[in-house]
């Protein structure tokens, strides 16, 4: 796909906020797929590598955030987080080529105005809620909160 | 104490702000990457340090 100028300008905005707070993050592409890969530790440092997709229509959709590392990603009894599926309790969506997905944004609650930094920023918040789970068994809604 | 990034600390601060029993500030430090969690009169910040409250607030998709 092509992108528009103003897509493009957009982009580069995007990615000069991604690196001042998420440094390290490196922006890939795949045939018409761009998507920005980059490591995160949690307080604990634990490691997980995060895979934002750059949504074609950009800025009108929601990025899709998966979890790349580890994998598999697993809840506190072992069981693989793609296995839930669909899992509000747990804040998650269906998989995204292989990985868990996190919900971040609900689609009518996305406008122009927020940013990749807050979809990371939401997903760093996510995986210190998931090691609350792996650590409690709550689920990560015990954590984190429902959008209305 | 008015600064506190322990992971189960942090993690049970965001317990309560999900039941609206806390007004301590959720914060970013992207030096460290760590979340931190600070009295709400606390007014020292680290460079680069960000107040994430608001994405917090803002939920996550989404009740079944």
């Amino acid at each position: 796909m092509s992108w528009s100028l103003e897509q493009q300008e957009r982009l580069n905005r995007e990615w000069s906020i991604v690196l001042q707070y998420f440094p390290g993050f490196e922006l890939k592409t795949s045939g018409s797929l761009i998507y920005a890969e980059g490591a995160v530790r949690s307080n604990s440092k634990t490691l997980y590598l995060l895979r934002l997709y750059v949504p074609t229509d950009m800025p009108n959709s929601v990025p899709d955030v998966v979890i790349i590392y580890p994998n598999p990603l697993t809840d506190f009894i072992g069981n693989s987080l793609t296995s839930y599926n669909y899992s509000g309790t747990m804040h998650l969506l269906t998989a995204r080529d292989g990985y868990p997905r996190i919900c971040t944004y609900k689609s009518t609650f996305w406008n122009p105005n927020r940013t990749f930094y807050n979809v990371l920023m939401k997903a760093r918040i996510w995986l210190e809620a998931l090691e609350g789970h792996k650590a409690t068994g709550k689920p990560l809604d015990y954590y984190l909160k429902h959008q209305a | 104490m008015a600064i506190e990034k322990d992971s189960k600390a942090v993690r049970e601060e965001l317990a309560k702000k999900n039941t609206n029993q806390s007004a301590k500030k959720l914060t970013f430090d992207p030096a460290t990457g760590e979340l931190v969690i600070k009295s709400e009169d606390e007014t020292a910040q680290k460079p680069g340090e960000v107040v994430v409250d608001q994405i917090y607030k803002d939920g996550f998709f989404l009740r079944l």
